[in-house]
């Protein structure tokens, strides 16, 4: 959803309400990239609204209200990066529930299931670094430049990480 | 980026935005992540303090939401012998006995494992651990053999076909068979201490005598700091300043990047990632080994549709001699294939461990060899060279077509040995003797003993020569290089594990020198897993949480016979556990609020004099949240300086734009516990994103903090400061 800029600017100036409601204009964004980042709905929910807070707390900071998104997301990333840090080293534990809305019925929904099956095991061998990229850059549809801003990461490392993540999945979906 | 590969991965974009899109739809914003719940959250908050003066806390056994601080002394339990379970241990706070533990009659055994064996003599067979029953190690007899190993472990994720990328063929001759030399021993002394009048601090190792990479280095004369990027920079460098003076000496700009370096007397050595294209030896999979695969490949009607491979990318070292630190030259460069897992430093020689993952279609004639093997390149060398079969290991029972890629390389000459083992490599513990690769394992379904989670560990010689000398599996997963701690050759390991009926619950294993089990101590608070870890000799001290935990004191004098000696609930959790001085140990972890969420930084002193006894002296805690420390995921952001009873590092505060300062505590049993000494920022002097600080290091009587624009040095015994050297 396209953010709302004299919201912004109003949340800048403190008013709770236009803060709420630019929140809500991203927030599906911000909890697609922590789910994909960390993988599991509970780490994603406790980041989201961590960063939620946080954001509002700093908001005064924000120097321009075009860069609301950006901004937010890089907020969203550094607290992933953080639990990450946290997570047992090589741990890829992926929650596969918190990914497929199983209630879903209808034609054709077997099919889905299956494809869509594959790509969250192919997510499963990736790192929760490397999700991370791919929920900037292919989800979200960072360019290479933006995710390497959002992440703090050389934008040549970032790059190479997700050349070689796409690789590793497309070679898992393309049997 | 080469336009080849701009369009490659547009394509693949693209393609996996598609899939993507199917997926997102069923992605749902829970409820408790809606405007209107979150909203409320707004009316809760008051201005915070940044950070809450720190309280002084006795002693005390606690309640509610608490750790679990674990000292594991020696214990008296055999394998098989049907010795009392562990779980009478856990119930009381204390053994009834503290017997004299005697060194097991296996110190010869301990002793046997041979350093210098030849290395390439028919295949060698070696131990593995008992658990598992799996057969040991063994190297490769060719590339059939290993390419059999990775069809058969890749079978059902093998591609048919990838996406185009670059493929640069070497013209001219076949790859050189074989290694290139022996890893020597470094001639002189080297090491991080050169004949500098004043005593300075190194990296926060793990074992004594084996250096660990970090951003910050000293070695008493000159301060080194690489900086990614910073207000001036054009690149990522490595500034060069003169300790004394303050000033800035020289530059080394390190294109794209890198991820940390070594000093080695007058080397210095960076270790990082390089996607830079290499040409692969021209041999293909097919040429290499036998038609077999492609024969029944055929036979089945696949289809080979494979357009080319391209350079991972890889790791690469480079090392520059600084013995004029104002015109450091970059000597050589070595390259190995996978993503950097570590890397340590001894007697001139560096550890270089990586992981290569296999993405190939070995039915394919045109598979070049360079997809399923690791390749090696040093500078000065003709081309890239594939290691030999007979140098690359299969794991026993491995599940994943990955390599740990392991080489070791002498600094000064760049002599190089280098193996691999097929099963894959998460992280590194190294020890004065050896060097330990460890790779997680999942597997789906188990049966009621065994855990879903295994590690397997690969232990190399680390003495010149690197020699396969065992492999073993436990059962559970390890929290990092401070689960593992080698005494008198055995291997003592920390793990957690989840088995099927009894849950999660964590052990500790004892392997003797060939990787067997000798001793084991299992069902150590159940529930919880395992937060840090700390081998003080024969002493381990472990913390776990979940939501109650206790401290758990474990001996381990007999190696036989791991006990607990005492336990200690307190609030709150250790990520990172030192020793102090006079039975003392220092935990920095984080608090839990009553949701039992983490949150701020939180310093506990234990005292673990009386192992039966542990005890929380003080508690110094930063605030709730906003509050961070890279100290709580890695252990090299923090100085100790024993001899002033001090230790610093940086936390991080502030909500959207972070602020980083560098705390100073003193500490002391008698001196009330922790005294912050000193918040220093680098703010003063021009607030800008480049400003925070992240590290500290001390030569003599001063400390110089490091911020990726300045560094800062104060007086360590009255804090005034001193100089300001911009790096630029």
């Amino acid at each position: 959803m396209v953010v709302d800029v004299t919201a912004v600017r109003e949340a800048r100036l403190g008013d709770k309400d236009s803060f709420a409601r630019v929140y809500q204009q991203i927030a599906d964004d911000l909890y697609r990239v922590a789910l994909y980042s960390l993988g599991n709905a509970h780490d994603a929910q406790d980041v989201v609204s961590e960063t939620f807070i946080e954001a509002f707390k700093g908001i005064k900071n924000l120097r321009d209200d075009n860069s609301f998104r950006p901004w937010i997301m890089r907020i969203l990333s550094i607290r992933c990066k953080r639990k990450i840090g946290q997570y047992i080293s090589g741990r890829n534990e992926l929650d596969i529930d918190d990914f497929l809305d199983l209630t879903e019925e209808g034609e054709g929904v077997e099919e889905h299931s299956t494809q869509k099956l594959a790509l969250v095991s192919a997510l499963e061998t990736l790192t929760p670094q490397e999700r991370q990229i791919i929920a900037l850059a292919v989800v979200q549809g960072y360019t290479v430049r933006e995710t390497a801003e959002i992440l703090g990461a050389p934008q040549g490392t970032v790059s190479s990480k997700l050349h070689r993540t796409l690789k590793k999945l497309r070679a898992q979906l393309e049997k | 980026m080469k336009p080849d590969r701009q369009e490659e991965l547009q394509e693949s974009l693209d393609f996996l935005r598609g899939r993507f899109e199917e997926l997102n739809r069923d992605i749902k914003l829970p409820h408790s992540l809606d405007a209107e719940v979150l909203r409320a959250r707004l009316e809760e908050i008051e201005e915070v303090p940044e950070e809450r003066s720190g309280k002084v806390i006795r002693w005390r056994a606690i309640a509610s939401v608490a750790a679990c601080f674990v000292v594991v002394l020696g214990a008296v339990w055999f394998l098989n012998s049907g010795a009392a379970k562990s779980a009478d241990l856990l119930n009381g706070p204390a053994l009834a006995e503290a017997e004299t533990a005697e060194m097991p009659e296996t110190a010869a055994d301990m002793a046997a494992a041979p350093a210098d064996a030849p290395a390439e003599a028919a295949m060698p067979m070696l131990a593995s651990a008992a658990s598992g029953g799996a057969e040991a190690a063994y190297y490769a007899a060719d590339y059939t053999e290993v390419r059999d190993t990775i069809y058969r472990l890749a079978g059902d994720r093998m591609l048919k076909g990838s996406f185009s990328g670059d493929l640069y063929l070497a013209d001219g001759a076949a790859p050189e068979a074989g290694a290139v030399g022996d890893a020597a021993p470094a001639a002189d002394a080297g090491g991080m201490i050169r004949s500098a009048p004043a005593a300075f601090s190194g990296t926060n190792v793990q074992e004594a005598g084996v250096d660990e990479a970090d951003i910050v280095k000293t070695d008493g004369k000159y301060l080194y700091s690489y900086v990614y990027q910073n207000t001036t920079s054009q690149s990522p460098a490595i500034f060069i300043a003169d300790a004394q003076e303050m000033t800035l000496t020289a530059t080394i700009e390190v294109d794209p990047a890198i991820d940390e370096f070594y000093l080695d007397g007058d080397r210095l050595v960076t270790v990082g990632y390089s996607a830079d294209e290499l040409p692969a030896p021209k041999q293909t999979v097919v040429e290499a080994t036998d038609d077999s695969l492609v024969d029944r490949s055929a036979a089945s009607g696949d289809a080979a549709s494979w357009n080319g491979g391209s350079w991972d990318g890889g790791v690469e070292m480079t090392v520059y001699d600084i013995s004029d630190p104002a015109e450091p030259q970059e000597v050589r460069t070595f390259r190995q294939d996978g993503n950097y897992v570590s890397s340590r430093l001894m007697d001139g020689t560096l550890y270089l461990v990586s992981r290569k993952y296999v993405y190939a279609d070995l039915t394919d004639k045109r598979t070049p060899l360079s997809d399923i093997v690791p390749v090696c390149f040093e500078s000065g060398a003709a081309e890239p060279r594939l290691l030999p079969a007979d140098k690359i290991a299969i794991a026993p029972d491995c599940s994943s077509a990955d390599y740990a890629v392991v080489s070791a390389v002498n600094v000064r000459t760049g002599k190089s040995d280098t193996r691999a083992v097929l099963g894959g490599g998460d992280g590194v513990y190294m020890s004065t003797d050896n060097l330990y690769v460890y790779y997680d394992s999942w597997r789906g379904s188990v049966s009621d003993s065994e855990s879903y989670r295994r590690t397997g560990i690969v232990k190399f010689s680390a003495g010149g020569k690197l020699d396969l000398m065992g492999t073993a599996w436990i059962d559970g997963y390890v929290d990092g290089q401070f689960a593992f701690s080698e005494l008198d050759g055995n291997l003592r390991v920390a793990a957690t594990a989840e088995y099927p009926v009894k849950g999660v619950s964590n052990n500790l294993y004892v392997l003797d020198s060939g990787m067997r089990q000798i001793g084991r101590l299992e069902g150590l608070a159940p529930g919880e897993r395992i937060y840090s870890v700390r081998y003080l000799g024969e002493m381990a001290y472990v913390v776990t949480f979940r939501e109650t935990d206790p401290l758990f004191a474990i001996d381990l004098s007999d190696p036989r016979a791991p006990k607990v000696l005492g336990q200690l609930k307190i609030p709150g959790f250790s990520e990172y556990l030192h020793p102090l001085d006079d039975g003392l140990l220092l935990g920095i972890g984080q608090s839990v609020d009553e949701r039992g969420t983490a949150n701020g930084v939180k310093l506990s002193m234990f005292d673990v004099s009386d192992p039966l006894n542990p005890k929380e002296l003080y508690v110094y805690n930063f605030g709730g949240e906003g509050v961070w420390a890279e100290a709580l995921s890695n252990h090299k952001a923090v100085l100790f300086d024993e001899e002033r009873s001090l230790f610093g590092f940086a936390v991080d505060t502030g909500f959207g734009r972070i602020v980083s300062r560098y705390y100073v505590f003193s500490y002391g049993k008698d001196a009330d516990g922790f005294t912050l000494k000193a918040k220093i920022s680098h703010d003063d002097f021009g607030p800008n994103a480049f400003s925070g600080v992240n590290r500290g290091l001390y030569i003599g009587n001063t400390l110089y903090t490091f911020s990726p624009d300045w560094i800062v040095s104060y007086d360590l015994d009255s804090f005034t400061r001193k100089e300001i050297l911009r790096l630029k």
